[in-house]
């Protein structure tokens, strides 16, 4: 069956996109990994189990109830792996409807006229020593343990980064009776204060930090502003955070059994790439983007960005943004315009959008991280890539992203470079002028790895074509 | 006034839980010791719990628990070498691609399976 609009993505933007969509009449299908929509902010508890509700639950399981009576249909637990269709069919072919292939629990191919990516983001980790060691792991993968599973990342966790993330998690982990080692936060105090009058934009969310900075003060945890993680130590998981300050100075050891470490969240532009959409660098969106208008119309008709993916603007812009999308999507496919809609959605988004764009600016990429990386640090995991081959590598030539993964194979392991990426780019960036100048790794398909029977089908020995002998 | 006790003494529904004190895979079997079922919050109904195996060691978890969120619970953060070092599960939302595991010959995202009865999972 041919759908009027794909959704990539069941976060609060592509949630909104597909419930709006769907609402108004049009043949809507949502595709997204996990098993249930929600996202990573407002990620389903895992089934069976029954925490509290907060404020995130809440609006997740609001925004799960619209999708479900929206009569969109919803593939959760898909993996989407093959993009095809749109624009890429044979020169002179005109565009054809957009093909996705996923794998849930049986493969599934589905066809839109029109497509809207809501993929989220990364997070981004600049490498330091001791990264590979168990027991270090993102600050968005203990939000997403305590959550969703109701589980503490571990008994002495040290959280290191830049954001609000730092102080979600510091929060959860008190309510939850354990004391962080210690914050160590990137930012100075003085880049909090200049955030405040965005922040004063959304009072709640002021009122929720607020109260965040509160309980760490009663439980007397250390927070530790412009300070850095140096590095982990430990033999077999991390025993040991090293951390300074910014400005340099004498190096504090604290023994923990786990770091929750994150420096802010990367758009995921796997889909646009892939389709050859034109991106831009914007280092306060995240990182590059998918040139888009106001409505999320990419450079390639009928394909469409919303959410975070489109930029970092945090799960409170989220669903506006999604709800643009889908407007403009609808318009395009002549299924009707709402100028009233939009003009609300609109402003929705702009008013969370403010105080978003305090938060991404905060977790913005510092490229002083990243010049810190001693040379025999890991970067890439998969490949086993240090710093140094990569300095290496772009010293013989490789002056842009892509020529790195020739030289290096990194970008290239089962990550393909969400792990790595932002590190690696930096480092060909500071030699070359730039992120612009090092470029973006080319989108392909296959988006995950995917088992080689996946990509065969059912097939017969005897179906398989044999082209005709080339003439001797 | 927050007690931060790194002595287990119960499991998740507050019963004693038998220490077998056999080494996690590779090493790190101490802090298995130190932390194996103290990792879930305390107070939260939870499905009843089964038994899984990783590399032959016998875990027990909720049933329909994160895979990779289970084995951190019973200990086992190692789950194999890789190139740059050990693995182990780093973004638990399906990007980073370090928390492969073996599970019926097929290798898997840990954080994209669920806990079930009997399951074995083996390093990838």
């Amino acid at each position: 069956m041919m759908h009027d609009i794909l959704v990539l993505g069941g976060g609060p933007a592509g949630m909104a996109a597909a419930t709006l969509a769907a609402g108004r009449g049009a043949r809507v299908a949502l595709v997204d990994e996990q098993p249930a929509p929600g996202g990573q902010v407002y990620r389903a508890p895992a089934p069976g189990l029954d925490p509290p509700a907060d404020a995130d639950r809440r609006e997740g399981d609001r925004l799960r109830a619209a999708l479900a009576e929206s009569g969109a249909t919803v593939f959760p637990g898909h993996l989407v792996w093959d993009l095809g269709g749109g624009p890429l069919v044979a020169a002179g072919v005109p565009d054809a409807p957009f093909r996705i292939q996923a794998l849930g629990d049986a493969p599934r191919t589905l066809t839109g006229r029109a497509l809207i990516l809501a993929g989220g983001t990364s997070e981004r980790i600049i490498p330091f020593p001791g990264w590979t060691l168990p027991g270090v792991m993102g600050l968005a993968a203990a939000t997403i343990l305590l959550k969703a599973e109701a589980m503490l990342p571990g008994r002495a966790p040290l959280l290191a980064g830049a954001g609000p993330l730092l102080y979600a998690v510091a929060a959860k982990l008190i309510g939850a009776g354990v004391r962080p080692v210690a914050v160590v936060d990137l930012a100075g105090h003085g880049e909090w204060l200049a955030a405040l009058p965005a922040l004063a934009a959304r009072p709640d969310l002021l009122a929720r930090g607020a109260a965040w900075r509160a309980m760490l003060m009663m439980a007397r945890v250390p927070v530790l502003a412009a300070h850095r993680l140096v590095a982990a130590e430990g033999t077999h998981g991390v025993t040991h955070a090293l951390v300074q300050p910014l400005a340099g100075g004498a190096v504090r050891r604290f023994a923990v059994d786990c770091i929750c470490v994150g420096h802010g969240l990367v758009p995921a532009t796997e889909g646009s790439r892939a389709y050859r959409a034109r991106h831009a660098f914007d280092a306060a969106r995240g990182g590059w983007v998918a040139a888009a208008d106001p409505s999320g119309r990419t450079s390639v008709a009928k394909l469409y960005v919303a959410g975070d993916g489109a930029g970092v603007r945090g799960a409170a812009a989220a669903p506006a943004s999604g709800r643009i999308a889908a407007l403009a999507a609808l318009a395009d496919l002549g299924l009707g315009e709402d100028a009233a809609a939009l003009a609300t959605a609109t402003a929705d988004q702009a008013r969370a959008a403010r105080t978003g764009a305090a938060m991404a600016r905060m977790m913005a990429l510092r490229p002083g991280l990243v010049a810190a990386i001693p040379p025999e640090t890991i970067i890439c995991r998969c490949e086993g890539v240090t710093r140094a081959a990569i300095d290496a590598a772009v010293e013989a030539g490789a002056r842009e992203v892509n020529q790195l993964k020739h030289f290096t194979r990194c970008f290239m392991g089962p990550c393909q470079g969400r792990l790595c990426g932002e590190a690696a780019a930096e480092l060909v960036a500071s030699q070359v002028g730039g992120r612009e100048a090092a470029g973006l790794p080319t989108g392909r398909v296959p988006l995950r790895p995917v088992p080689m029977a996946a990509l065969l089908g059912d097939f017969a020995y005897a179906d398989i074509p044999v082209p005709p002998p080339a003439p001797l | 006034m927050l007690p931060l006790d790194a002595t287990p003494v119960s499991g998740p529904q507050g019963q004693r839980v038998k220490r077998t004190g056999r080494a996690g895979f590779g090493a790190g079997a101490r802090y298995a010791q130190a932390v194996a079922d103290t990792l879930r919050i305390p107070g939260i109904q939870r499905a009843p719990l089964v038994g899984f195996s990783f590399a032959g060691q016998a875990v027990r978890a909720p049933l329909g628990e994160n895979l990779a969120a289970a084995l951190m619970a019973g200990g086992i953060r190692h789950l194999g070498e890789g190139p740059g070092g050990a693995r182990a599960a780093v973004c638990l939302a399906g990007a980073c691609q370090q928390c492969l595991v073996r599970i019926e010959g097929r290798i898997v995202q840990a954080c994209r399976e669920r806990v079930r009865d009997g399951l074995a999972v083996a390093p990838a």
